[in-house]
């Protein structure tokens, strides 16, 4: 072989980059942690010393006392809306899939529905949980519509544009290659997909603790937004914000377990492992 | 059957803007089993419209193009092209072996023979240390060679390549040269290769063709007869100095013919 050409990379291991990049986003953690050192103390000293009125915004130990104190209904309630919200993004994704190859392989339908779909996306959905409730009741069931319609909009339309997204030489690469329009779908467009696919979850993972919340503000007898509704109206500012706080942890589990299986799945891409 | 390509006045006129444009009109072009040949010409002539006719990607306006004594189309059907592009178009999700795999697996080759022959093409390429491997993980030459492996790996009768190694630097382009001469030597395949440089035409053919734009057509032939592989002194050499000269001299004769026409 008269050829040595060097990798222009080191050849690593792709697993191991992982490892090494979770330590390194550890240690660059530190500037975030010191930023909320900061907010915290401030948020301390304008409550107790600085005259901050308690209605407008607890001191920050109000609310963490308020958590110890009545864990019991913080945490019934947050797994009410875990629940609704996991469940309504599972049906919202599987349903999005389903919709996104079958417009895919029909383009007629495609063009009829391509503009209902983006007003999809665009109306504030979260408006037609009263409608849902009706429909579907007080319980939980409702929430979970109402998560799955705001799950469903992002993926279809991210999933749709990604399975169009292969490169136009590697459809012809593909056709020179006799690949049938079914291989074609599974081993080109299916895969060139999944980082539109990926990025339209991390979308739909908040949007559907969103919905869940706000449906249950509308009508509910459980939940995170109801209890921050019953909290509301006897002025308990700390357990609503200790509700908040839940509500955002659960957003928060479902966007990293999200980023979790993304990296799993597409390590070859670059929004994930080595640069 | 001698010849492995054959283009009888073909035409072909795409619908543009500015109404239809002829790219090629009345082009023949006929390439024997095992030969190599290149078609050089300037940007627009055509080159890489020719490689697509004769893989099926377009169809031609008038005109035929054989491939093995049939259609196009059914060369494909038969996997008898395989085609190398400008940039290596590996798929970023697979590793070196699974992207030499993928031919195979979209031909229904059993699993079993299906490794055999991608590892032992990937070993043809020298690339043996590196199947593990993405494609963003390696130098432009190694994914070129990749590349290559993929198109090689079915056996095609003819193997086309649309300027490879256009975008490789000077010395890795030597390299990929020589080793491009070595399997070609090796193998029973033909080749139809464009590229911009004349130098790489003249070392790797054994025919360089020179075309002019607007319409494509060809301005000249020229035979190559320097034995293989064809390395050191013999790039300097008078003989091999005197055909760069010629072609050259037609290319620009070609780029001038352009401008005039040009509105």
């Amino acid at each position: 072989m008269s050829t040595n050409t060097a990798p222009t990379k080191q050849p690593v291991n792709l697993k191991k980059n992982t490892a090494n990049k979770a330590r390194a986003t550890l240690v660059g953690l530190w500037p975030a942690v010191l930023v909320a050192v900061i907010v915290v103390g401030l948020w301390y000293s304008a409550s107790n010393f600085w005259g901050l009125p308690r209605y407008i915004l607890p001191s920050p130990d109000l609310i963490v006392m308020e958590a110890i104190e009545n864990p019991d209904s913080l945490l019934r309630n947050g797994w009410v809306t875990f629940q609704e919200a996991l469940a309504g993004f599972t049906f919202g994704v599987l349903a999005a899939v389903f919709v996104a190859l079958l417009l895919d392989s029909w383009r007629f339908l495609e063009k009829g529905t391509s503009p209902y779909l983006i007003i999809g996306l665009n109306v504030p959905i979260v408006a037609i949980a009263p409608a849902v409730i009706i429909w579907f009741g007080f319980g939980m069931a409702s929430k979970i519509v109402v998560a799955a319609i705001l799950t469903f909009f992002p993926v279809v339309i991210y999933t749709l544009k990604g399975l169009k997204s292969a490169d136009r030489r590697e459809v012809d690469l593909f056709s020179v290659l006799s690949a049938s329009r079914f291989q074609e779908l599974i081993k080109l467009r299916m895969p060139s997909s999944l980082p539109f696919f990926f990025a339209a979850l991390r979308v739909a993972s908040a949007a559907s603790v969103l919905a869940a919340v706000v449906a249950e503000f509308i009508q509910a007898n459980a939940g995170i937004g109801y209890l921050i509704l019953t909290a509301a109206y006897t002025n308990n500012t700390p357990r609503i914000w200790a509700a908040v706080a839940v509500s955002a942890t659960i957003a928060l589990i479902f966007y990293g377990i999200v980023t979790l299986v993304e990296r799993k799945v597409i390590p070859w891409h670059s929004s994930v492992g080595p640069e | 059957m001698e010849e492995a390509v054959c283009v009888r006045n073909l035409s072909i006129t795409f619908q543009s803007a500015s109404g239809p444009l002829t790219v090629l009109s009345e082009f023949d072009l006929s390439i024997k089993r095992n030969e190599f040949v290149s078609l050089i010409g300037p940007s627009g002539c055509g080159k890489t419209t020719v490689l697509r006719c004769v893989a099926n990607l377009i169809k031609p306006s008038a005109g035929e193009v054989e491939v093995n004594g049939m259609p196009p189309q059914e060369a494909v059907k038969r996997r008898q092209i395989g085609y190398v592009f400008q940039s290596a178009t590996l798929l970023e999700w697979r590793n070196v072996l699974k992207n030499v795999l993928l031919p195979l697996e979209l031909a229904g080759v059993n699993r079993k023979t299906a490794m055999l022959r991608a590892q032992a093409m990937i070993e043809r390429v020298g690339l043996s240390g590196f199947t593990k491997h993405y494609p963003r993980q390696l130098s432009g030459g190694m994914q070129q060679r990749v590349a290559i492996a993929r198109a090689m790996v079915m056996e095609p009768d003819i193997i086309l390549m649309d300027e490879p190694f256009a975008a490789l630097d000077e010395m890795t382009r030597d390299d990929m040269n020589q080793w491009l001469t070595e399997i070609f030597l090796a193998t029973e395949s033909t080749v139809l290769f464009v590229t911009h440089n004349i130098r790489e035409a003249i070392q790797l053919s054994d025919r360089v063709v020179v075309m002019a734009a607007r319409p494509g057509r060809i301005i000249k032939d020229f035979r190559v007869d320097f034995p293989r592989p064809r390395t050191g002194e013999l790039l300097f050499s008078p003989e091999f100095t005197k055909l760069r000269q010629d072609a050259e001299e037609s290319l620009y004769s070609a780029a001038h013919a352009m401008r005039k026409v040009a509105p």
